[in-house]
């Protein structure tokens, strides 16, 4: 025992003495990851036998359809065998087998992944940089087909940096949407609201109405916060000018303003949020007999649930659900955070596999297939003319304007949420994606969260929390 | 042993013997009410578990149910727990994962066993050169995090090619890594070490091996240890989620890995809420055999050993 | 003299498990202080940079969450180990005394072994739960029983309050291990010892004291040091019952091993070009000396204590 003590203290102290001084640097080049060169001429190998790996979190489903593409794939290009493999049960567990995959070299071709995940892989350059792909004339996009993307899902993949390098390509998308409680609003004559003064305008007149409501519901706190700022203008995340790289700015007065005007709704009742209601959903306060909320926003993703599980005598009696984008400060701020998952690629010593990689993601993201993926998921189609294919337009005649039924109730709103895609172009957002933008994220979820939550003695009591709360965060983040 | 003779007349044998079955009496009740209670909190959560592998599909998925009782009361949800199994992941059926998680449970436990029982003894009874050492060093081993340990572990089991490997390799990865624990080898060493050294030295004068002596002596007093050990090993192996997730293949994967990532409401994917009744309803049916072989080993472990052989 | 002769063959016993563990064992714990010393490692192309310093653990000693962090993980070990530990014996002998019963109970104390994790969290949510705004969701059992109001493990939550919550969920949750250990030891312990004090009419502390514990004290000394271990590495049992959505745990709810799961989640640098991955590496050999420490400390008290 001794002996093994001793031993410790002499390696430490050696190491100790070892510490020389110097200065300490951690540079980083302008591109996150350097561009790979693929020369113009480049082309596929076709008598080359090529296999690549394509790692996801897709439920069965999915998975079958992916499958069925992987068969047509094989029709066009027969050399190549792609392999799919559901990996893990969730976004994060995928993200960190790879990151064990990538020191030991057994990292897949494309996965699934989120932008915060990319940055991560690539602080071992792994992601494949895919603008000399893109822009390859043998085997890239035509200009036409980029601007078939939609153009904030376009630009997500370029958010890595301020050069430009393009590290993944949409997937399938959902966002935030304002559902509410049509047939109420029909009965007591409101409007849509536009803007968050119209929506506290009818909770108050709500909350006059039903004392016990909580009129206004909003699921997740990380969103609010994020795209609060983006439409307050408050600076939450951004670039910094001298280094390119992405870096925390939410510590401003603008941000605090921002959440001090929804602290102030939820103290006068007017709203709600998951973590202030044990975890609940709000949609489940919405979808009773006796509903204590009348608006929510809930993720797009989660549309269904505006339904599910409600019992059938309130659909009966008439409730129905409509869905908006979200409301602005302004009119002219509307905006909203696009949530889902993107698809990367991943460097390897092969220049064929590569290519194929390449091939397949293309494929896959192919106007007929992105509408294929949509329809039974509720996610949102990626590119514009995917709203044109015929097997788009077949499921939109199938769907009734007058539902009698709950599933068809259901189809109708998923179609709605996933038309605020094609009609509102302009309204999406992404962050700048770094090595700390995923803890940003669920810390300021939880900065909120937290001053939502706090019972203060008075207004200066309130600020001076709130200064107090936004430092340890940002201090928190930054050390 | 004889410190509490009290060679005082009759009279105070007589009295002391009243009090003493008055004092059995509140004994016995303050025990019985001890172990009720306890008992009572232990079994909430169970309970709680039952309750909810009962309801229904609508009222779990509405957040906002904390019913005591199933509403809708479903034992429907256990065959459907069944059919969910094949739709979901690879391909590959509940029976495959079961078959999977009894080929890993029974090697790791067979092997992990042997070894506990070799080094114990080792440590326990043989004289060697840095025992104390080795002893140190090895509970040391139990002081790391987890997670340290899988990261450098995924690239050893890597490099050996077993990642993700169609075949045995899968099965070795889950098993060989976390196969020896000192947790099971200290408590087994503490049983051996209550076991007098007399019997060995005697073995010893009489020409016995070792390794006889470990098989037809101490294995046998040490019984209850083993069965003990024996059920943890089991239980390790069966509720073992994080290190096989990663490094098996998806044909090979365990019946952790069923319990934890099926069950999602309609695979929306991602924002699907999970549907926790088919997920206790799927814990219960894969549990139950577990405490089943807790009953059927216990009556091991329950019957006493004498330590008779040695006098005095 | 048999006492004295070297057994070489020992290490036939011991070569394989002994081969295994280097492997997997030692190795991951060499590496991880070799990292915590190289302290711009990346994790991601496992190159272990080029400064070979201590700035990881004076980054970590700088770091009040960390501090604070060891603070949590003492109480939660100095408090949960004990009382569990005592309470399981309790439970053990109390077992053992009696006849009719006695293998229901036993199979009872059992079943948290069975029971689903996110059950037993449920169950402990549903008991402590607190809305943190009036009228919409009613209050948790406990709440409700002792007409209280209290957060006990929500956002606003004092540390007492949840430490509370957390020390009563790992004792609870240490139990069945326990009692499963000492019913083992307690069978073993022959008759005659209890018979003997029979005749004496010994009252049942003294047997407790004087016999028992004594008997079992090889046992106890297992118990109680591997517990010591298990409890320093919390983490699971304080998420499970402290955390919030999404699996997150407040930074100031955090144990050592929470401290050190959250820096090795991060990739790249810190503010001072320290890699936040030699700062996990810092702190999880930290914990592992503190262990050592204590374990030493046990062992020598055991030394007096335990007769086999």
């Amino acid at each position: 025992m001794k002996k093994v003590f001793l031993l410790f203290l002499a390696l430490t102290a050696a190491v100790s003495l070892a510490a020389c001084g110097g200065e300490r640097t951690g540079n980083e080049a302008a591109r996150l990851v350097e561009w790979y060169e693929l020369s113009a001429d480049a082309d596929l190998d076709t008598s080359k036998e090529i296999t690549i790996t394509f790692w996801h979190r897709m439920g069965a489903q999915s998975q079958a359809l992916v499958q069925k593409w992987i068969e047509e794939f094989n029709v066009v290009y027969p050399n190549i065998t792609v392999i799919e493999e559901k990996a893990a049960g969730d976004y994060t567990a995928l993200s960190d087998k790879i990151a064990l995959a990538i020191p030991a070299g057994n990292q897949p071709d494309i996965a699934e992944s989120y932008p915060d995940h990319i940055a991560r892989y690539a602080a071992a350059k792994a992601p494949l940089a895919l603008n000399n792909f893109i822009n390859n004339p043998n085997i890239g996009l035509t200009d036409e087909e980029i601007a078939d993307f939609l153009p904030g899902l376009w630009a997500e993949g370029q958010s890595y940096d301020d050069e430009g390098t393009i590290l993944s390509l949409p997937f399938t998308k959902s966002s935030e949407a304002f559902f509410y409680n049509e047939s109420y609003f029909k009965e007591h004559g409101y409007d849509v609201p536009t803007t968050w003064d119209g929506v506290f305008a009818i909770a108050q007149d709500i909350k006059d109405r039903e004392p016990d409501s909580f009129p206004f519901g909003y699921d997740s706190e990380d969103n609010l916060f994020i795209t609060g700022s983006k439409q307050f203008n408050a600076p939450y995340t951004g670039y910094n000018a001298e280094t390119g790289r992405g870096e925390v700015q939410f510590n401003n007065d603008l941000s605090k303003d921002m959440v001090r005007y929804f602290k102030d709704k939820v103290d006068k009742g007017l709203m709600i949020t998951r973590a202030l209601n044990g975890d609940a959903y709000n949609s489940d306060s919405m979808k009773v007999a006796n509903p204590k909320t009348y608006m929510y926003v809930g993720s797009t993703g989660g549309t269904r649930y505006a339904y599910v599980g409600m019992p059938q005598a309130v659909f009966d009696a008439g409730y129905r659900v409509g869905v908006a984008p979200l409301p602005g400060f302004t009119a002219e701020s509307r905006f909203q955070i696009q949530q889902g998952p993107n698809i990367n690629l991943f460097k390897s010593n092969d220049e064929q596999r590569m290519i194929a990689a390449w091939l397949f993601a293309k494929f896959m993201l192919e106007p007929e297939r992105t509408a294929e993926f949509s329809i039974p998921s509720g996610y949102a189609p990626i590119r514009y003319s995917a709203y044109e294919t015929t097997r788009w337009t077949n499921y939109v005649a199938g769907i009734k304007e007058n539902p009698t039924t709950m599933d068809e109730a259901i189809a109708k709103l998923v179609k709605e949420a996933i038309e605020i895609f094609l009609e509102n172009e302009d309204i999406f957002f992404t962050s700048a994606v770094f090595n700390q933008s995923s803890k940003t994220r669920s810390e300021v979820g939880a900065l909120l969260v937290k001053i939502l939550a706090y019972e203060a003695a008075s207004d200066a009591d309130l600020d001076a929390y709130i200064d107090e709360q936004y430092q340890e965060s940002f201090d928190f983040i930054t050390n | 042993m004889i410190q509490y003779m009290n060679p005082s007349g009759h009279y105070r044998v007589n009295r002391k013997l009243k009090e003493q079955r008055a004092l059995f009496v509140a004994n016995k009740s303050m025990t019985y009410f001890f172990l009720f209670v306890m008992a009572f909190i232990v079994i909430v959560p169970f309970y709680w578990m039952l309750n909810v592998s009962f309801q229904s599909s609508n009222e779990v998925l509405n957040s906002l149910n904390t019913s005591l009782f199933p509403k809708e009361f479903s034992p429907q949800n256990y065959v459907s727990t069944f059919l969910y199994s094949s739709a979901q992941q690879g391909g590959i059926t509940f029976t495959r994962y079961l078959s999977n998680t009894l080929i890993v449970a029974i090697f790791s436990t067979v092997g992990g066993t042997f070894f506990s029982i070799l080094v114990a003894f080792a440590l326990a009874r043989l004289n060697f050169k840095g025992k104390e050492l080795i002893f140190t060093i090895l509970l040391a081993t139990m002081m790391i995090p987890g997670e340290m340990l899988i990261i450098s572990n995924y690239i050893t089991v890597s490099r050996l090619g077993w990642v993700n490997d169609d075949g045995i390799g899968s099965f070795l990865a889950m098993i060989i890594p976390f196969f020896i624990s000192i947790f099971h080898i200290y408590l087994l060493r503490q049983t051996f070490k209550q076991i007098p050294n007399e019997l060995y030295y005697a073995a010893k004068v009489d020409g016995c091996k070792d390794f006889k002596y470990l098989r037809t002596v101490m294995v046998p007093m040490a019984k209850s240890s083993i069965i003990t050990i024996v059920i943890l090993k089991l239980m390790g192996a069966w509720n073992a989620y994080i290190w096989p997730d990663i490094v098996a293949n998806e044909k090979y994967k365990l019946v952790t890995t069923w319990l934890r990532s099926s069950f999602t409401d309609q695979d929306a994917t991602g924002v699907g809420r999970v549907l926790i009744n088919y997920q206790m309803a799927a814990t219960v049916i894969v549990t139950v055999p577990l405490l089943l072989m807790f009953i059927f080993f216990r009556k091991y472990i329950m019957s006493g050993i004498s330590r008779s052989g040695v006098k005095g | 003299m048999l006492e004295n002769k070297i057994d070489r063959k020992a290490w036939f016993y011991l070569a394989f498990p002994l081969l295994l563990l280097t492997v997997f064992t030692f190795y991951p714990l060499v590496k991880t202080i070799l990292i915590s010393v190289f302290s711009q490692y990346n994790p991601m192309t496992d190159t272990f940079g080029s400064y070979l310093d201590i700035a990881a653990y004076g980054a970590i000693f700088n770091d009040p969450y960390f501090i604070r962090a060891i603070g949590n993980t003492m109480i939660l070990v100095f408090v949960s180990v004990p009382v569990s530990t005592g309470l399981a014996l309790l439970i053990a002998v109390a077992l053992n005394s009696i006849k009719p019963l006695q293998k229901i109970f036993q199979t009872v104390f059992f079943l948290p072994y069975v029971t689903n994790g996110l059950a037993i969290g449920m169950v402990f949510s549903v008991m402590f739960s607190h809305p943190l705004t009036d009228g919409l969701m009613a209050e948790g059992l406990i709440n409700t029983l002792f007409g209280l109001s209290r957060d006990w493990v929500g956002v606003t939550a004092d540390r007492s309050d949840w430490m509370f919550v957390v020390l009563v969920y790992s004792i609870w949750d240490g139990l069945p291990f326990k009692i499963l250990v000492f019913i083992g030891g307690l069978q073993n312990i022959s008759k005659q010892y209890y018979d003997a004090a029979k005749i004496d009419a010994t009252p049942k502390r003294r047997i407790l004291r004087h016999i028992t514990i004594p008997l079992l004290s090889p046992l106890i000394s297992y118990i109680l040091i591997t517990s010591f271990i298990g409890a320093f590495k919390s983490y699971e049992s304080v998420l499970a019952v402290a955390g919030s959505t999404g699996r997150l745990l407040d930074r100031n709810r955090w144990t050592a091993v929470a401290y050190v799961y959250d820096k090795i989640g991060n990739v790249g640098l810190d503010s001072n070009f320290v890699s936040y991955y030699s700062r996990g590496a810092a702190s999880a050999v930290i914990l592992f000396i503190i262990i050592l420490i204590f374990t030493f400390i046990n062992l020598n008290i055991s030394k007096k204590r335990v007769h086999y």
